[in-house]
C-alpha cells in the first residue's frame, strides 16, 4: 500500500481515515484505494465539514451503502424519480454527483457550501470511484457464484461418495455370500442362510434405488402427484392393516379425532408412501416393548389432514432434528449399522407431503420418543362432508379382513418374465378355480393366443423379446377381443394411457395386491357355475388348428397328402443348402417347413423346424446341421 | 426401363405396351383396355416400361436400379371398394407356398369369399392387385422377391382402405412395428387356426 512507501508524503489524518473508510467498504481485496490515490486529497478537501454518502441504485430507488462520518442521522433510502434524479429531503442541503452505471455520490454541506472549483473537480472523481465500486460490485457477484457453484460441487460429490457407499455395502454382501455358495462343503443349514443374506440384501438394494429414483425425480422438480378422490375409511383401513404389519411386537393403536372428512382430493399411493415410512421409522427406533399411536384429526380452518405418529422410542437431540430431512442423513451415522435403512426416506416423505399441499414437523426428546406431524391439503370440503359418527369410521378398526378369494372359471395366460411373479401369479389364480397357463414374454404370448382360447390376458409390460405393449398391439391386431390386463410396476398416468392406447382394458400394478387382484379376476371372469371345481378344473381343449377343423375334408386330405409326399424332397433341398453352405436358403428352407408342418399334423416337425431356422439365424451351422437327421426320422414313418 | 408416355394412356383404350412399376411388377398389360380414371392417373405417374434393343429410344433407358431411384408416387389413390358382405368380396393370397396358398384359398372360400385370386411373388400380388383391386389382401412377409412388408406400403399407398393383413410365422417386434406404421388391419400368426383366421377376418367389418 502506498501510505506505507518511504516516497509518499506523509497522510493527514484526515486522508488516512478516508482511505481507511473506502478501502473496508469497497473490498480490502482489491487495491481500490491505490486507484483513487490522485483523487484523495479532493475527498479531503470536500469532506471539509461536511459528510459523504454513497448511494448505490436499485431499481428506483438509492440505497446507502456508505457514508464518513458515521452518523444515525444518514438516511439509508432516497426515492428516484427517472428524469429528476434524486429526491432530496426538502430541507436537506446537499450537492450530488451521479456515480455512473452505479448510484450516486451525495456531499451534505451543512450550511458550508464547496468552492465552485471542488464542485467542478467532484465529477472525474465520482466517476472514478463509480469504476471502482462496479469492480467491486462483480467481484462479489462473482465470489457469490463461484462459492455457490463449490458449494453446489461439494454437495453432489458427498451425495455420490454416500450413494457408492450405500449401494457398495449391500452388493458386497451379496457378491461375497454368492461366492460362498461355490463352495458345496457349506452345510444345508448354512447355505440357507447364506442364501436369506443375499435376498435382503437384494431386497434393500432395490429399496434405495427406489428412494434415488423418488428423491433424484424430487431435486428435478418432475416428481408426479395425483389428486383423486378418496374414501378416508378405506384408506384409513389399509394404513391400518400395513402399520399392524410394520409395528409387530409392538402396540399399535389408531385414534380418530373427529369430525374427518368422508372423501378428499389427493394421492392415495403418495400418502401410503409417506406413512409407512414413518410408522415404519417409528416402530424401528421404538425398542420392544414400546407403543405406536397414530392420531388423525382435521383442521376445518386451512382443510389439511392431520396424521399424527408418536412413538415411545430412542428419541432425538435437538441437533439430530435440525439434519433429519436432509439426504442420506440419520440421526448419526451408527444409525445405519444398528438400524438400516437408506437415509433418504424423511426426505422423500417430506418432499412428498410438500407436494401434496401439507409438511411434516417434528417434536422430540432423547430417551422420551418421537412425534411427527403430517399435514395433507385435503381440497374443498364442506360441512356436510363431515363425519362426526364414529360408527362411520369404525370397519378400520376391525383387523384387515383376509382377501376373499372369489370361485371363477375360464383359461388366463399370463405372460411374465419374472419366475418369482409367475410362481406367486399361479399360486394366486389356482385358489380363484380358473385355468392359467404361462408364458415368459410377448411373442410367447401371441404364438399361444394363436392356438389356444383366452378369456383374459395378463401381461407384464416389461419383458424381454417383446414388451407387453407391442405384444399387446399384436394381439389386438391378430383380432383378439378378450380383456388384456396390464401388469407394471409404472402406474405413472403416461404408462396407464400408453397401455390404453395400445389395446389394454384394465392396470393392475404390482407388486400384487390381493384384493385388487382378486376384484379385477372377478371383473373379467364369470363365476364358477354350480357343478364347480370339476367344471373349473377341466381343462380347455387346445384349439383344433385348421388340420383337425377341416381334417375330414377330403380336399385337405388331398392337400395333405401331397404335403407328404413332397416334404422328403424338402428335406433333401435343406439338406443340399446345409451341404453347400448356403445359410440363407438353410434359414428359408426350416422357416417354410415351420410354417407348415403344425397346419398338417406334424407339430414335431414345427418344433424342429423352427430349432434349426434359429439356430442358421445364430450362425450356429453346426448344430443345425445335427438336427437335420432329426427330420429325416420323423418323416420316416410318413413314407411307409 | 423407360417412364411411360403419359399422353400415350388413355381411359378404356388399351395401353400401347405393357406396363411394369419401377420395382417390376406387370401392372397393366397391352391388350386390357385401361378401365378408371385413377388407374390411369398412376399408371401415368409411376408407369415404366420394358425397351427392346432395337428401339430408338434404346439409348434412353434406365436399369432397374436407377428407374426405382427415380420413381415416383403418384397423389391418385383407387376409389375406395368399401367392405361389402363376404360373398361379394374379393381376396388376394400372396405366398411361395402352394400348399399354403391352397389351404388359404380353400378356407376363405369356405368362409364364404366369392373370388380368391393367389400369387406366389410379391411382384405377381402387386400387380394382381393393380388389375383387380381385391377389398381383402394375405401377404406373407418372407417372399423370394419383395418382402411382404413393402408389398403392403405399395398397396397402402394405391388403396389406402384396402384390408390388408401381413401373414408370418414370425411376430417379431421389427415386424409387427413396420406393418403398424404402414397401417397394416391385421397379423395373422402361423399356424394357421380356425380362431386365428376368423378373428382376424372379423377385423374386416369392425375396423
Amino acid at each position: 500500500m502506498s501510505e506505507n512507501s518511504p516516497l509518499s508524503p506523509p497522510c493527514s489524518d484526515d486522508e488516512l481515515a478516508v482511505r481507511h473508510a473506502i478501502a473496508m467498504s469497497i473490498g480490502t481485496s482489491l487495491d481500490m484505494a491505490t486507484m483513487l490515490d490522485a483523487a484523495l486529497p479532493l475527498f479531503v478537501e470536500a469532506l471539509r465539514g461536511r459528510r459523504i454518502v454513497v448511494l448505490e441504485q436499485q431499481q428506483q430507488q438509492l440505497n446507502t451503502i456508505y457514508h464518513y462520518p458515521p452518523s444515525d442521522s444518514v438516511p439509508t433510502t432516497l426515492p428516484l424519480s427517472s428524469e429528476n434524479g434524486p429526491q432530496l429531503p426538502a430541507n436537506c442541503d446537499c450537492h450530488y454527483w451521479p456515480l455512473p452505471q452505479f448510484g450516486i455520490l451525495l456531499l451534505q454541506c451543512d450550511g458550508t457550501p464547496p468552492p465552485a472549483t471542488l464542485a467542478a473537480a467532484m465529477q472525474p472523481l465520482a466517476n472514478k470511484l463509480a469504476v471502482a465500486l462496479q469492480g467491486c460490485r462483480q467481484f462479489r457477484e462473482l465470489q457469490a457464484a463461484h462459492d455457490a457453484a463449490e458449494a453446489a460441487t461439494r454437495a453432489k460429490s458427498a451425495f455420490l461418495a454416500n450413494m457408492s457407499h450405500e449401494i457398495r455395502t449391500p452388493l458386497t454382501a451379496i457378491v461375497g455370500f454368492a461366492e460362498s455358495l461355490l463352495d458345496s462343503q457349506q452345510p444345508p443349514a448354512q447355505q440357507r442362510q447364506t442364501i436369506q443374506t443375499i435376498i435382503r440384501n437384494g431386497h434393500h438394494l432395490q429399496g434405495l434405488l427406489c428412494d434415488i429414483l423418488d428423491l433424484s425425480k424430487i431435486e428435478a422438480d418432475r416428481l408426479e402427484v395425483e389428486r383423486i378422490e378418496i374414501s378416508l375409511p378405506t384408506l384409513l383401513t389399509d394404513i391400518v392393516a400395513i402399520a399392524t404389519g410394520l409395528t409387530q411386537g409392538l402396540e399399535f393403536t389408531i385414534h380418530h379425532l373427529p369430525p374427518l372428512p368422508a372423501t378428499l382430493q389427493s394421492d392415495p399411493t403418495r400418502i401410503k408412501q409417506i406413512l409407512i415410512n414413518l410408522i415404519g421409522n417409528a416402530a424401528k427406533f421404538t425398542p420392544s416393548p414400546g407403543a405406536v399411536r397414530l392420531l388423525v384429526s382435521f383442521d376445518q380452518e386451512q382443510q389439511l389432514l392431520m396424521f399424527s405418529i408418536q412413538d415411545s422410542g430412542i428419541g432425538m437431540a435437538p441437533a439430530q432434528i435440525d439434519r433429519l430431512f436432509e439426504p442420506f442423513i440419520q440421526a448419526d451415522s451408527s444409525t445405519t449399522r444398528q438400524y438400516g435403512g437408506t437415509g433418504l426416506g424423511l426426505a422423500i416423505s417430506r418432499a412428498l407431503a410438500r407436494r401434496l399441499g401439507g409438511d411434516i414437523q417434528v417434536i422430540s426428546e432423547q430417551h422420551a420418543g418421537s412425534l411427527f406431524v403430517v399435514t395433507l391439503a385435503t381440497g374443498e370440503i364442506n360441512a356436510d362432508q363431515l363425519l362426526t359418527d364414529m360408527a362411520q369410521l369404525q370397519p378400520i378398526h376391525s383387523p384387515p379382513e383376509r382377501p376373499s378369494i372369489p370361485q371363477l372359471q375360464g383359461q388366463i395366460l399370463v405372460a411374465e418374465d419374472n419366475p418369482d411373479n409367475r410362481a406367486l401369479l399361479a399360486l394366486l389364480i389356482e385358489r380363484t378355480g380358473a385355468q392359467v397357463h404361462f408364458v415368459e414374454n410377448g411373442e410367447a404370448a401371441v404364438d399361444s393366443a394363436q392356438r389356444q382360447l383366452f378369456d383374459l390376458v395378463l401381461m407384464d409390460m416389461q419383458m424381454p423379446v417383446m414388451g407387453g405393449l407391442d405384444a399387446t398391439e399384436l394381439l389386438r391386431l391378430t383380432g383378439f377381443a378378450e380383456p388384456i390386463v396390464a401388469l407394471t410396476a409404472n402406474a405413472t398416468a403416461a404408462d396407464r394411457e400408453a397401455a390404453l392406447a395400445a389395446g389394454c382394458d384394465d392396470f393392475l400394478t404390482k407388486p400384487i395386491d390381493q384384493n385388487a387382484f382378486f376384484a379385477c379376476l372377478s371383473h373379467y371372469l364369470p363365476a364358477a357355475t354350480s357343478c364347480g371345481t370339476q367344471c373349473a378344473t377341466a381343462a380347455a381343449p387346445p384349439l383344433p388348428t385348421v388340420a383337425s377343423a377341416i381334417s375330414d375334408d377330403p380336399r385337405f386330405i388331398q392337400m395333405q397328402q401331397q404335403f407328404y409326399a413332397e416334404l422328403p424332397q424338402r428335406i433333401a433341398d435343406l439338406q443340399q443348402a446345409w451341404q453347400q453352405q448356403a445359410w440363407p436358403t438353410l434359414q428359408r428352407h426350416a422357416h417354410q417347413l415351420k410354417g407348415v408342418g403344425s397346419s398338417f399334423g406334424l407339430p414335431q416337425l414345427t418344433e424342429l423346424a423352427a430349432r434349426i431356422e434359429r439356430a442358421t439365424q445364430n450362425h450356429q451351422y453346426q448344430e443345425a446341421g445335427a438336427l437335420i437327421p432329426e427330420l429325416h426320422a420323423l418323416c420316416q414313418p410318413l413314407k411307409s | 426401363m423407360l417412364r411411360v408416355d403419359g399422353e400415350a394412356l388413355q381411359l378404356m383404350q388399351p395401353p400401347p405396351w405393357d406396363i411394369y412399376s419401377a420395382s417390376g411388377a406387370l401392372l397393366w398389360s397391352q391388350e386390357q383396355p385401361l378401365s378408371t380414371p385413377e388407374h390411369v392417373a398412376i399408371l401415368q405417374v409411376e408407369g415404366w416400361r420394358h425397351i427392346q434393343r432395337d428401339d430408338p429410344e434404346a439409348a434412353n433407358a434406365l436399369s432397374r436400379a436407377e428407374a426405382l431411384r427415380q420413381d415416383r408416387s403418384a397423389e391418385t389413390t383407387l376409389a375406395s371398394r368399401g367392405r361389402p358382405p363376404l360373398r361379394e368380396v374379393v381376396a388376394l393370397i400372396a405366398d411361395d407356398m402352394s400348399i399354403f396358398r391352397k389351404m388359404l384359398q380353400q378356407i376363405l372360400r369356405d368362409q364364404g369369399v366369392s373370388e380368391v385370386h393367389a400369387a406366389d411373388t410379391s411382384l405377381s400380388a402387386l400387380g394382381l392387385f393393380f388389375q383387380h383391386q381385391p377389398h381383402m389382401v394375405f401377404l406373407d412377409i418372407d417372399m423370394p422377391d419383395l418382402s411382404g412388408l413393402v408389398a403392403l406400403k405399395q398397396i397402402k399407398r394405391w388403396a389406402p382402405d384396402t384390408f390388408v393383413c401381413i401373414v408370418t410365422s414370425n411376430g417379431t417386434l421389427v415386424n409387427v412395428k413396420e406393418s403398424k406404421q404402414a397401417g397394416v388391419d391385421g397379423f395373422l400368426v402361423k399356424p394357421i387356426s380356425t380362431i386365428n383366421l376368423t378373428r382376424v377376418m372379423a377385423r374386416f367389418h369392425s375396423s
